[in-house]
């Protein structure tokens, strides 16, 4: 292999596919979800454009482009315009530290299927993905509309709070894997043989309850409830600025399901690796295994939508200081002490 | 190469952001600033090797810190700053302190040359960094947590004043 294509083409190569990666699945997404909560509801959603309404998203995408974008008077130009930007980019730069798939052989060259690693991605990873509450806060103030603010002050106060119990959960995993390392997490489960979230279902669930809070997603879509806030905090935003904030969400849900697969469901690897008369699975590649498991837990993310009703704003800020907070302490105290007699 | 372009990016980024931080008027974008410049902060730590102290920065302070700047500004509807006039002997104040320690730190510099520390071997020893904490500066560590412990007392008294003399 030429130094060229060893040092210049394949990073480039993998940072093109890590953006490209997650705004398809948002693609697919925007579909699954009017699709599948129009079926659960008893409607038939959208099924005109494509296969079953496959190219939706796209007449969507397209009458977004050619909306007017509109700034209304008093509303603060920069912040206006950057916050969009800021949701965006804070989910697809915490791709790069997200290992996708196990390494590839491609010829005499191991191909790994993560852009970078590094013994503090799953930080960096957490520090990046909690940027995108810059765009939602600026993004409510900025347009100088009550509303808007109100759906950015409740999202400061749910993201801060929620994030709390998903550190802690993520710090048991952490202790369990002795590595803040999300590939050498993944290897460890491998070694080990069984996956985190077998191991530590508490952490699990405490995990995935504030990542759907983290996520502004129902039941916890306080900042955005339509029904009090009109759209909470991108109510004046329009055309391709509104479409920036709507595929950050969905980029957002990608990442998170990312994390949790990686975290608690063993990443790329196959299922029942000790079960001999299943050693078939480890055919399929890595990726594959990876793709199943996060569009499992992103249509878990649709089903808990159609299925549950949205919280009070009081009754979501008691879940989490009164009943997730200190459980993710105990929790946290028992796998330590459970790490450390081992 | 690269990373030395790296760094010069993320350092002049932080440094032009820092200097936007204080002239904005507008207390808005002047969070953003400080937002941008903690994020370049964090950038020069990763280029120089310190990854744990880029994520920390990241989220710590632009996850945590910056966002309850932005929160207080939102709370006490503060638009702008209005320079106000001060007496001469604070202005001179203000300008030695920033000036006398920059010329401080590089005399240092110069006469002693700039300190390599020791690089941090792979995985950034977190068992290193925890024993330094928890046994060499365990008091230190330990006041700062008394401290914050009483400004979280303090910040609850404060705020509960109003409910006990509530008659309802």
């Amino acid at each position: 292999m030429t130094p060229f294509v060893a040092d210049v083409l394949i990073p480039v190569g993998k940072i093109a596919a890590v953006v490209l990666f997650p705004m398809v699945m948002v693609v697919v997404m925007i579909w699954l979800e009017r699709r599948v909560v129009a079926l659960m509801q008893l409607r038939l959603g959208p099924n005109r454009v494509g296969w079953q309404g496959l190219l939706q998203p796209v007449a969507d995408a397209v009458k977004l482009f050619f909306k007017e974008d509109i700034r209304q008077r008093g509303a603060d130009r920069l912040l206006f315009a950057l916050s969009p930007v800021l949701v965006m980019f804070s989910s697809l730069l915490a791709f790069f530290f997200m290992p996708l798939g196990a390494p590839v052989r491609v010829g005499s060259t191991t191909l790994t299927l993560w852009v970078a690693e590094s013994p503090v991605g799953l930080l960096i990873v957490l520090g990046l993905s909690s940027i995108s509450i810059f765009g939602i806060i600026f993004g409510g103030w900025a347009a100088n509309s009550k509303y808007p603010l109100m759906g950015a002050l409740r999202s400061v106060v749910q993201i801060l709070s929620y994030e709390i119990p998903l550190g802690l959960a993520v710090l048991t995993v952490a202790f369990a894997a002795r590595s803040m390392d999300l590939v050498e997490i993944v290897r460890r489960q491998e070694a080990s043989g069984v996956w985190y979230g077998f191991l530590m279902p508490v952490s699990l669930v405490i995990f995935w309850i504030s990542a759907v809070a983290e996520t502004n997603r129902a039941p916890f879509d306080l900042p955005e409830a339509e029904s009090e806030l009109v759209a909470g905090y991108h109510t004046e935003y329009s055309g391709m600025r509104f479409a920036y904030f709507y595929m950050a969400e969905y980029a957002h849900m990608v990442l998170v399901s990312s994390l949790v697969v990686n975290l608690f469901f063993g990443g790329w690897l196959p299922p029942f690796p000790s079960v001999a008369a299943l050693a078939f699975l480890g055919l399929v590649p890595g990726f594959v295994w990876y793709l199943v498991k996060i569009m499992f837990f992103l249509y878990l993310y649709v089903w808990i939508r159609a299925t549950f009703p949205r919280y009070r704003f009081d009754s979501l800020i008691r879940l989490v200081w009164k009943w997730l907070i200190p459980l993710a302490l105990a929790n946290l105290l028992v796998v330590a002490l459970a790490r450390f007699l081992r | 190469m690269i990373t030395l372009l790296v760094f010069a990016l993320f350092a002049v980024l932080a440094l032009v952001a820092a200097v936007l931080v204080v002239v904005q008027k507008n207390v808005m974008h002047s969070v953003l600033y400080l937002a941008f410049a903690v994020l370049a902060t964090a950038g020069v730590f990763f280029t120089l090797g310190a990854e744990y102290l880029g994520a920390i920065q990241i989220l710590v302070y632009a996850g945590g810190i910056v966002v309850l700047y932005i929160f207080v500004i939102v709370i006490v509807n503060l638009k702008e700053v209005v320079p106000e006039r001060r007496p001469l002997l604070p202005t001179v104040f203000l300008v030695a302190v920033p000036v006398a320690t920059g010329l401080e730190v590089a005399y240092l510099l110069l006469a002693k040359g700039f300190p390599a520390a020791g690089r941090a071997g792979e995985g950034l020893g977190f068992g290193t960094l925890a024993e330094t904490l928890f046994r060499s500066y365990l008091l230190p560590f330990e006041l700062a947590s008394i401290l914050l412990l009483a400004v979280l007392v303090g910040a609850v008294i404060i705020a509960r004043k109003k409910l006990v003399h509530d008659p309802d």
